[in-house]
């Protein structure tokens, strides 16, 4: 049996709480009944079907991100990163074994929904049930991709609630929202039309996998083992093939399929590319490794020393590029707008890698990122409003341009900044970099 | 020719404004139990964390146990054991499981796992503490299940970062007494402490670190390497003994006065017979000549002083 998988069922599986599950599940099946005055099947299985979200969804969330962040504070991670388990097995081991317990109860619940509910639910409750599986499985394992970069960030001491909330919420509010529903119940998608429940299983299985794969990566960084950022590229461009299969070929729709896919791009990559810029390790000693390695010529250890969030940025800059080379095409005011602005948005970007920078390469570097935030609210709200207040329109316009009506100006204004930006933090960099002999 | 238990070759590795490793280059050779001493500071933990593949240094290479930590950390995994000296133990589980997970993490296979937890706990005298958690356990006892996870597979290199803390001083004699062990089973074990004396104990080498550079790395024991410490007992006072010393053939003298004299002899035990024999023959009245092991203590300070002086 796995390690892993075995010491969790160790911690988490004992004769009490074996019995107690079943044991209270059927006492709020009970109560359901008792309260029901008609179709009580009906309402146990959408008590099972909350039981199961509630079971699985948030506590085994929570979970799955503690098995990490609960290590790393009590000291116990170094011992597992020491052991031969491979990241593969540790990855699984960790998602089954730190999940087990409200797998158990989930299990419970979804039976019961499926029983219950198949026939007096209006829904297909096979394929809803499996949907909430792989849904489940996915938050799961963006739970342990969080985890494991909270945990080399060094934030393991804050509780996982606020670093699963948040998944939780994204995640949750994807499906809920419906947008991608053109017709009640059906989606199209790069021409083609799908149930919505065929759609939201098909997604949602191979997002699981996407958020699998992605906790194996961080757990092979968190292992020392070397990997190329490959994955995260190839994950951005899946994205923006997804995405695009919404704004492509779809009835109505003007945009072209070429068109959709750099949007989208560009959407994903700078989205993946501050969050990732926020999230890892960064900082002059980052820099000074990839300095090092560059200098030898180890270009391929380089490459897998580099942070995700330059390649997120550098993909959005190709998706701006690609934008822009389609720029013959008429495809609408919208598209137009989008297509002036591209090159802008990417360039914020860079700029704010830069600003970010240029506080992580102080001598001692302070709360990095909250300082970033903040020099990044002055400058996309604060300052620009108060010297609209003050009617300094064009004083405001050079802080902040206006993207979308004045796209070429824009550019130049925010390419100048970046410029100045990186110009800063090469300069802090190098003093920082300056050591003792 | 098996390779030496750990190869360490131009090894940088900086914190923010801070080089913790500077171009260090060392050998452990196998089945040695070197003491790794130096101040706070020192990058003695850093080394340590490097050599167990946990830290990625910014330069060098690192070979434990033959294998290349950087490129096959999980490979090396199984060959090599660390105590942290800020460990952690599943507080929930019993000491067996602990072993017995342990021991399945680090490649053990199933059908050992039974007779490796017995084992362990054996090598650490905790037999009886098998079935308690580690919840309850004294800050001793804990440090001896860590210690005990930390080898439960074996590995043929074990690293240790202040093993002997929290440990009273029965506990601290056995613990030497388990790394004398382990050390003629052909372990090769790296220890960092602060308490000298207890190294002292079991080492058989020092490597002493000094703002992230190898100040020194040598044997300690009498009749290896180069560490021939004499000391000559006069039944009487000689006045010139430093100028009848001098002229020894692979003498240098380290200390003395006019009753006693401390030596290092170039050579083993022959040359230590050649050496007694020119100094009766000078007419030096020895009433005692015995090999010498020096304690850590004035070993470790007189590599410091050396480095100094280089510096």
């Amino acid at each position: 049996m796995n390690p892993e998988l075995r010491r969790n069922l160790w911690l988490d599986f004992s004769a009490h709480r074996l019995i107690a599950m079943p044991a209270v599940i059927a006492l709020v099946t009970l109560l359901v009944l008792a309260l029901s005055e008609k179709d009580g099947a009906r309402h146990v299985a959408m008590a099972a079907g909350f039981g199961f979200f509630a079971l699985v969804m948030v506590w085994g969330t929570r979970s799955a991100a503690e098995s990490v962040l609960e290590e790393a504070r009590s000291r116990t991670w170094d011992a597992q990163r020491m052991s031969s388990i491979g990241p593969w097995a540790m990855s699984w081991g960790k998602l089954a074994g730190a999940t087990a317990f409200t797998w158990y109860g989930g299990t419970l619940c979804l039976a019961l929904f499926v029983f219950a509910g198949a026939g007096r639910l209006d829904l297909p409750v096979l394929k809803t049930a499996a949907a909430m599986l792989a849904g489940a499985l996915l938050l799961h394992g963006m739970a342990l991709n969080v985890g494991l970069l909270a945990a080399q960030k060094g934030l393991a001491g804050r509780t996982s609630s606020g670093i699963v909330l948040p998944v939780l919420v994204v995640v949750l509010l994807g499906p809920a929202t419906g947008w991608v529903t053109e017709i009640k119940g059906e989606v199209h998608w790069w021409g083609w039309q799908f149930r919505q429940i065929d759609f939201v299983l098909a997604s949602a299985i191979v997002f699981a996998a996407w958020a699998v794969f992605g906790a194996y990566r961080s757990m092979c960084a968190e292992l020392q083992l070397r990997t190329a950022p490959w994955a995260l590229a190839a994950f951005l461009c899946f994205m923006a093939a997804y995405l695009a299969g919404f704004l492509a070929l779809a009835p109505r729709r003007t945009l072209g399929a070429a068109d959709a896919v750099f949007v989208c791009g560009l959407g994903v990559s700078l989205l993946a590319g501050y969050l990732l810029l926020f999230s890892e390790r960064t900082g002059a000693m980052t820099l000074r490794r990839l300095v090092a390695r560059f200098e030898r010529r180890q270009w391929r250890r380089a490459l897998e020393e580099l942070p995700g969030w330059p390649v997120a940025i550098a993909l959005a800059l190709l998706c701006a590029a690609g934008t822009t080379l389609l720029a013959g095409r008429d495809t609408g005011e919208a598209v137009r707008e989008i297509r002036g602005a591209s090159l802008t948005l990417a360039l914020f970007a860079v700029r704010d890698a830069a600003l970010l920078h240029v506080f992580a390469f102080a001598r001692q570097p302070k709360r990095v990122e909250a300082v970033t935030l903040l020099y990044l609210a002055l400058l996309y709200w604060l300052v620009p409003s108060l010297l609209e207040a003050l009617g300094a329109e064009a004083l405001a316009r050079i802080v902040l341009p206006k993207v979308f009506a004045q796209p070429g100006l824009a550019a130049a204004v925010i390419a100048a900044q970046a410029a100045l930006a990186v110009t800063i933090a090469a300069w802090r960099w190098r003093r920082t970099s300056r050591l003792p002999a | 020719m098996q390779p030496d238990a750990i190869a360490v070759s131009g090894l940088r590795f900086e914190y923010p404004g801070v080089v913790a490793l500077d171009d260090v280059s060392l050998t452990v050779g196998r089945g040695s139990v070197t003491a790794l001493v130096g101040p706070n500071g020192a990058g003695k933990t850093t080394l340590l964390r490097c050599l167990a593949g946990l830290d990625r240094p910014m330069l060098g290479s690192v070979a434990v146990a033959g294998i290349d930590v950087l490129e096959e950390p999980r490979r090396a995994h199984e060959r090599v054991g660390y105590l942290s000296d800020f460990y952690g133990l599943y507080d929930s589980l019993t000491v067996s499981q602990c072993f017995a997970h342990a021991a399945a993490a680090h490649g053990v296979a199933a059908g050992g796992i039974a007779a490796t937890v017995a084992r362990t706990a054996d090598r650490l005298v905790i037999t009886d503490l098998l079935a308690r958690r580690c919840g309850e356990l004294s800050r001793g006892q804990r440090q001896r299940v860590a210690i005990g996870q930390a080898l439960v597979h074996s590995p043929e290199v074990l690293l240790l970062d202040e093993p002997a803390s929290g440990l009273d001083p029965e506990a601290r004699h056995l613990l030497a007494l388990l790394f004398t062990r382990l050390q003629s089973e052909g372990m090769t074990l790296l220890v960092s402490s602060h308490i000298l004396a207890e190294l002292d104990e079991y080492s058989t080498h020092m490597l002493v670190l000094r703002l992230g550079r190898v100040i020194e790395n040598r044997a300690l024991a009498p009749g290896s390497d180069d560490a021939h410490r004499v000391r000559i007992g006069l039944a009487s006072a000689v006045p010139d003994l430093a100028q009848k010393l001098a002229g020894v053939e692979g003498v240098r003298v380290l200390a003395l006065d006019e009753r006693e004299a401390l030596i290092a002899v170039a050579g083993g035990a022959g040359a230590q017979a050649l050496v007694l024999r020119a100094l009766v023959a000078r007419g030096l009245p020895i009433a005692s000549f015995a090999a010498e092991r020096e304690d850590l203590q004035a070993s470790y300070l007189r590599s410091v002083r050396a480095g100094e002086q280089a510096r």
